[in-house]
Formats: structure tokens, sequence, C-alpha cells
């Protein structure tokens, strides 16, 4: 690019491109809600960062990212707002139904060897699929044995997915999700109906622990046999998604099962070889016996 | 927002807005340096497409990314189809993907499609744009930010006004926007508000667009740069 940043003495003569403006914005953005709160978005991807701080400029009315900043340094309660819209955006319930499909035909089952099950649902976000994963150990026989563990950076995220809350207009979506993963039953069975709302039967959250965990800057917690994160790793840089990979693997045993978004590829990260694909479409994949990279 | 000529004199510090937050740096709009074309379009875009890979395919250097509303399920398949038909590399875009030049890619359905400054794709399953999810308005601001004067950004036939925004930064940001013209578009809607956001379009139908484009990709080539 012509305005690279060794311009820098032209600077001043020269008008600055606007993607270079709107550079230094974001980064400014960045830094205030490290410096600020301790959330670090530096290891995100540019592209959507950028779309959600914009989006987040429209919501408070603001016309430029600068312009949030003195909401955010001085408003103690802009951060949510921040966060709502920095967070793992909301899924569906059975979102991607083939792939739930093949972890109750196949994979599922041969958890069944351990006596203990612990599942990490790392980005829950609102719960969607949280909620998933217990009606399909429900309908395995396997829930009682399992813990689900559920994670969010983000606490009101986390707050609503206890809450187990989902629009009723969604629940055609749901249902059809339901029926082509397999589903044994009917989706009735597992929630209440309410106005335009549908509340999730609290018995699915008995095995379920919400804890707030950052993927940026947090450690292993836990011993885990399955690591459910879908969509959440592509809003990563590659240097912060394989820091992550790096996690699940440590996290899990060895066989644990690991489940990400269907368009995301382990293919360049490091620990890529200490997984084996058994499932390329549904990017569903086992940690091998093998000790570390 | 409007990319109009008149938007390209210094805007006022007080004016400057998010949908059209700046004035480029250079009003001359010397010679766009296309390093990656984007495509964009719904209701009867599809066949636009194939008419422009028929005539793209030998030609094409640099890559080309397809965003349509209408894409189905699982876009691989029409990949396949499209890449055997027309001899072109047409594949469906992975978070992370490096872009190469003379290949095809597709937008997931389901998906944003965001392109990185790296030249790789980013995916993202934040909410619909306008209903749209690809959104092309996404798409092609992503672009025009990642890449800026190396975007050539091509909006076609389509029943609503997704594209618009984005075809107008892409402009803005000094890359080039090519609309099919609504006259021969099988829906002139998206065409239509693309010219009408971004007046400085260059508006003709497929073909001499397709031709537009190639030249366009071959700038890069002779100018050595986009302000040498």
């Amino acid at each position: 690019m012509s305005q690279g940043p060794d311009n820098r003495r032209d600077a001043a003569a020269a008008a600055a491109h606007p993607a270079d403006i709107e550079e230094i914005e974001l980064e400014l953005f960045v830094h205030a809600m490290r410096r600020r709160f301790g959330y670090d978005f530096s290891g995100y991807a540019t592209a959507s960062l950028r779309r959600r701080v914009n989006a987040l400029c429209q919501h408070a009315g603001v016309g430029r990212v600068v312009d949030l900043l003195p909401r955010l340094l001085d408003e103690s309660d802009f951060l949510r707002q921040a966060l709502r819209f920095l967070s793992v955006p909301v899924s569906e319930l059975f979102r991607d139904p083939e792939v739930f499909a093949r972890l109750r035909a196949d994979f599922l089952p041969e958890l069944a060897s351990y006596p203990r099950i612990n599942i990490w649902q790392a980005g829950c976000a609102h719960g969607e699929e949280v909620y998933t994963m217990a009606i399909l150990l429900k309908e395995l026989g396997l829930y009682d044995r399992c813990r689900i563990y559920a994670t969010d950076f983000n606490d009101q995220a986390l707050d609503r997915a206890r809450e187990g809350i989902f629009p009723a207009a969604q629940v055609p979506r749901y249902t059809d999700n339901y029926l082509q993963s397999g589903g044994q039953g009917s989706l009735a069975d597992y929630y209440h109906a309410r106005y335009d709302f549908i509340r999730m039967d609290r018995a699915l959250l008995d095995n379920v622990i919400f804890a707030n965990h950052n993927l940026v800057t947090d450690g292993v917690f836990a011993e885990t046999h399955l690591v459910m994160c879908r969509n959440v790793l592509i809003y990563f840089a590659r240097p912060l998604q394989h820091q992550v990979l790096a996690l699940f693997s440590d996290s899990l045993v060895r066989r644990g099962l690991m489940v990400l978004g269907t368009r995301e590829t382990i293919a360049r990260a490091p620990v890529s070889e200490l997984f084996e694909t058994l499932d390329a479409g549904a990017r569903i994949f086992r940690r091998t016996a093998r000790a570390e990279v | 927002m409007s990319a109009g000529p008149e938007d390209r004199q210094p805007v006022p510090e007080a004016d400057r807005r998010i949908a059209a937050p700046y004035s480029p740096p250079a009003p001359g709009r010397s010679s766009p340096n296309g390093r990656l074309a984007m495509f964009g379009g719904s209701a009867g875009a599809l066949p636009v497409l194939e008419r422009l890979l028929a005539r793209l395919s030998g030609r094409l250097d640099i890559p080309l990314a397809v965003v349509m509303h209408t894409a189905l399920r699982d876009q691989s398949g029409s990949a396949l189809r499209l890449s055997g038909r027309f001899g072109l590399p047409v594949m469906e875009a992975e978070a992370g993907m490096r872009l190469e030049p003379g290949r095809v890619y597709l937008a997931p359905a389901h998906y944003h499609l965001l392109i990185e400054k790296d030249s790789s794709i980013a995916l993202s399953v934040d909410a619909r744009v306008s209903y749209a999810r690809p959104s092309i308005d996404v798409a092609f601001d992503s672009a025009a930010f990642a890449l800026r004067e190396a975007v050539i950004g091509l909006l076609v036939s389509g029943s609503n006004d997704d594209g618009a925004q984005g075809l107008a930064r892409i402009y803005q940001y000094g890359g080039a926007a090519l609309v099919q013209s609504p006259e021969e578009a099988a829906s002139p809607k998206m065409p239509a508000a693309g010219l009408k956001a971004c007046p400085g379009a260059h508006c003709a139908g497929i073909d001499a667009l397709a031709d537009q484009l190639i030249r366009l990709s071959r700038n890069r080539n002779q100018t050595g740069g986009p302000d040498a």
C-alpha cells in the first residue's frame, strides 16, 4: 500500500487515507478497553472487530470511534453495552443439525465409557448450544454423569444463558433443527411457552456450571472429554486462534473430542498434529494419544 | 450515504459520519489498481455470475470474492459445478483462507464474508445486516477498509439495496466501482441503488464490465503503484 507507516515525514503535508484514520481510532479503542478494564481485544481479527465497534457507534449514536472513548472511560455503565457488541453472537438450538446428528449417532456414545464426562462449552453466549447439548445428552442417557462447563467472558451473556429464554418466533426453526439432528422426542418437551418467549426446562441445567472465563487471558480449569467451541475462533487473528486451540488441547483428555464451527479450520495451527479429523464437514476432531507438540 | 463527486471535497470535522466518515485523500481518481474483485448480487445474480465467469475464464489474474444472498446451504456443490463449467478454480470460502490470484471464492450461506488486510478471508455469524447474511455491504466495506484502491467492486442484479453503501465505500476509499446497468439486470433495484449511492460508478452491461475488470486488474502491472 502506498500509505505505509514509512511516509511519516510527509504525514503533515499529505492528507491521511481515511482507512488509516479508522485504523488509528480502532487501536485507540482497543487500547482503552485493555487499559481501563483489562479486556484485551488486540488478538481479535480486525475486519469483524471493526464492524462490531462501528455497530456500537451506531447504537451509541456517536459519529466516529474516538467519540466512544469519553463514554467508555467516564460512564460506569457503558462497558456493559460495549461488551454486548463485542461478544460471541447469539446462536440457535441445534444450529447445523448435521453436526449434532453425527455427535448423537457416532461420537457421544463412545464417551459412555467414562464414569464422568466433562464438557466445556467455550464462548456459550446466550446458551443455545448449552441447552442443545443437555437435550442431546438426556436423550442418550448420558446426562446424569455429565458436567457441562459453560463459559463466556461476558457476565451479561452468562446471565442470559442461565435464564434460558428465547424468542418464540424461533421455535419453528429450532424444531426443524432438532428433528434434522435426529431428535427422539418433541422439542416442546424441553421448554415452556410463555407469550412471545419460550423458557427452557430448568432440569436441563442440573449439571451445568456457568462460569466467567476469558479465552484470551484465562487458562485450563478442568480436564475435559469434549470441547465445543463453534464460531468463536473465527473472530480471532491467527496467533490467538492458535493459543486458544492449544488451550483446548491442554484441557482435553487423550482421545477427547473437539468440535469447531463448520467453516473453521485447525489446519495451520501447531496443535493440528495432535488431532485427528473424525468428520471433516462437521468439524469434529479427536485429541490423539500423542504427547505435546 | 452518498459518495458522489461532491463528497470528495474535504468534509468539515463536525459533519463526519460513520456512514461516510471522510473524504478521500486524493480527489483525482488516479487509477484504481485492482488486486481483488468483489462481486455482489441477489435475485437474478447467478446467471450474471455465470456470464461473468465465462468471460473471465483464462484471463482472470486476481482473486474474485462472490457474495450472493441466494446462496444454498452448501455452497461447495455450486463451487464444484461452476469450476467444471468455466475452467476457473471456484471454491467455498473458509475462515482464514488466503486469496489467490485467478481463484473465485463463494461466501458460504449464513456467514458474513469479510476481507482482512493480509488478503485473507474472515467469516462472521454476527447479526444479519438489512436481513441479509452474507451481507454485500459488510463484504464490500471490509474489503475497502482492508485493501483500499486495490478493490474492484461489482454490483449486479438484485431486489433490494444491499451493497449500495459498500460500493460507495469502495469508491470513496479509492477503489473502482462497477455496476451492471439496471436495464440489463433481471432485478434492477440493487444496481439502481448502487448508482444512486455511488454516482461515480461505471455502469455498463456485464460483458463490458468483465472487460473493464480485466483492464483494471492489469493496471497494477503498468503503473507500479496506485499513486506512483
